[in-house]
């Protein structure tokens, strides 16, 4: 899907990284750094790759949270976008709450739902999925109401009903949209999840990055922090797959 | 030969938000006759458009009269097929998926109207371009879509708002020869609206020629120039007099 040119585009990005990471494990040991407080790539290295780590309990657990509060922040805001876009009362009523709950700091009221979902599974997935909802909302939003007037001229010229233009038009208009929203929504996940797992967990990135603050084993923290990017990586390039396979039209190139 | 549209004094009043009322149109009495191609001339905001949109039941007049095919108009009528300025294409849609839009809002037999579409892209010189998306398309080529989309559900009537205003000059004299041969194959009713003069007289049976500000029919001109018309026609005095005549009503010849 990548073509090759893009790959190689990468090259001198990765090369420079190579260099950074030799630079910190040869100057680290000079200006004689501890590792607690900054351990050497490889440590973290090490760390990464501890087989008696159970590092796929950790990731599978925080992936988990991830993609199931996502998914459903996905849907709820898409389906919410949808339903406030053609009942204008609903609109006039609920809008007010979605502009809200957009300015609140959504983590500063995680603890709470714990106290009141119970310290489990299901709070951290709620934590997540209230902070990637609301840009899905209003993404979505935007897009639906991005359809040109006169297109919409012309489908009502032709007797087109609500729903036909919710259909023809304005969902496919919003595609471009919806897919920047999940973008943005599954990275915001990623950070739901983690500070969930902050606040209370047994398992988890989260949970070892806490973890390995207390036991002040900073490798461990580092490697959590890593396999956290890489699964924020992960979720967004499998959105940017999607995208690039749900408008192909996007790909084309124009001529004029 | 049955009278296509029928405008009795049509007035169109506008609301500005301040409170005041702008005529848009006012008094319009017109007749377009079956299979006749009556094009609208005049300067912007002239409410060429809105007259345009009134025939096609997208916008309502305030007074007066109007029927398409002896029925009043009174919303959204499907036996018209319109092209706007803007081909107003669906950039997620094919060449063909676009031209079949009408059809799926219809809710006709895709599979019956599926080799029309094909029909129609031949006859707009469009083969071969099928799959091709808007993107794909220059100016000319997208408006071709437009007006192969407009004509899709065999309309009896086809309103043209400036179709050809976003093109280039080339492209633009072109698309105007090539829409006389659409027009003669289908023998449809055209209501075609422009500002460019040239355009007006090479294209219409008659040229309606509006003041601006109120929209009034300051003249009503038939055309008495040989078909089939060619690029050969904008050479000739006939033409170039009536454009003379034409630009006179419009108060461009002091």
């Amino acid at each position: 899907m990548w073509r090759s040119r893009d790959v190689l585009g990468l090259a001198p990005a990765v090369i420079l990284f190579l260099i950074l990471v030799a630079a910190w494990e040869t100057l680290a040991p000079v200006f004689k750094i501890p590792d607690i407080i900054l351990p050497v790539p490889s440590q973290i290295g090490r760390s990464l790759l501890d087989s008696d780590m159970n590092w796929f309990l950790h990731i599978g657990v925080t992936a988990f949270e991830i993609a199931v509060g996502f998914a459903i922040a996905a849907v709820f805001g898409i389906a919410l976008a949808v339903v406030m876009v053609m009942v204008s009362w609903l609109r006039t009523l609920l809008m007010p709450y979605v502009l809200l709950a957009q300015m609140i700091p959504k983590i500063a009221f995680a603890p709470l739902f714990f106290l009141v979902l119970g310290y489990n599974l299901l709070s951290a997935i709620v934590v997540t999925f209230l902070v990637a909802f609301f840009p899905m909302v209003v993404d979505t939003m935007t897009g639906l109401n991005s359809v040109d007037p006169r297109m919409e001229d012309l489908l009502r010229s032709l007797q087109a009903s609500r729903f036909d233009i919710l259909r023809k038009a304005q969902i496919p208009t919003a595609l471009p949209f919806i897919f920047s929203g999940l973008k943005v929504s599954s990275t915001l996940a990623v950070i739901g999840a983690t500070v969930a797992e902050f606040i209370s967990a047994r398992a988890g990135l989260g949970f070892l990055i806490i973890n390995a603050q207390v036991t002040f084993n900073a490798a461990l923290a580092f490697a959590a922090a890593i396999y956290l990017v890489l699964l924020g990586i992960v979720f967004y390039g499998m959105i940017d797959a999607v995208e690039r396979l749900a408008m192909p039209w996007k790909r084309k190139a124009r001529v004029a | 030969m049955s009278t296509s549209v029928v405008l009795k004094n049509v007035n169109k009043d506008y609301h500005s938000v301040e409170g005041i009322t702008v005529q848009a149109l006012s008094n319009v009495t017109l007749t377009v006759e079956e299979g006749e191609f009556a094009v609208l001339v005049g300067p912007s905001g002239c409410g060429k458009s809105t007259l345009l949109r009134i025939i096609g039941g997208l916008d309502y007049q305030t007074s007066g009269e109007v029927k398409v095919n002896g029925r009043d108009v009174r919303g959204p009528i499907s036996d018209v097929g319109i092209v706007f300025q803007d081909p107003l294409l669906m950039e997620w849609r094919s060449t063909l998926q676009n031209v079949m839009l009408p059809v799926e809002i219809l809710r006709l037999d895709r599979s019956k109207f599926r080799p029309r579409a094909l029909d129609l892209l031949r006859l707009v010189g469009l083969s071969g371009f099928e799959n091709r998306y808007p993107g794909e398309l220059s100016g000319g080529m997208r408006q071709r879509v437009a007006i192969a989309r407009a004509l899709i559900h065999d309309p009896s009537l086809l309103l043209m708002d400036e179709p050809f205003g976003a093109l280039d000059e080339i492209t633009r004299e072109q698309m105007c020869a090539e829409l006389l041969r659409i027009w003669s194959q289908t023998g449809k009713t055209v209501v075609f609206v422009t500002h460019s003069i040239p355009e007006a007289v090479f294209l219409g049976d008659r040229v309606i020629v509006l003041s601006a500000r109120p929209g009034v029919v300051k003249e009503n001109k038939t055309i008495h120039l040989p078909r089939p018309r060619t690029g050969r026609l904008r050479g000739d005095h006939e033409y170039t007099d009536y454009c003379q005549t034409i630009r006179e009503r419009l108060g461009l010849v002091s």
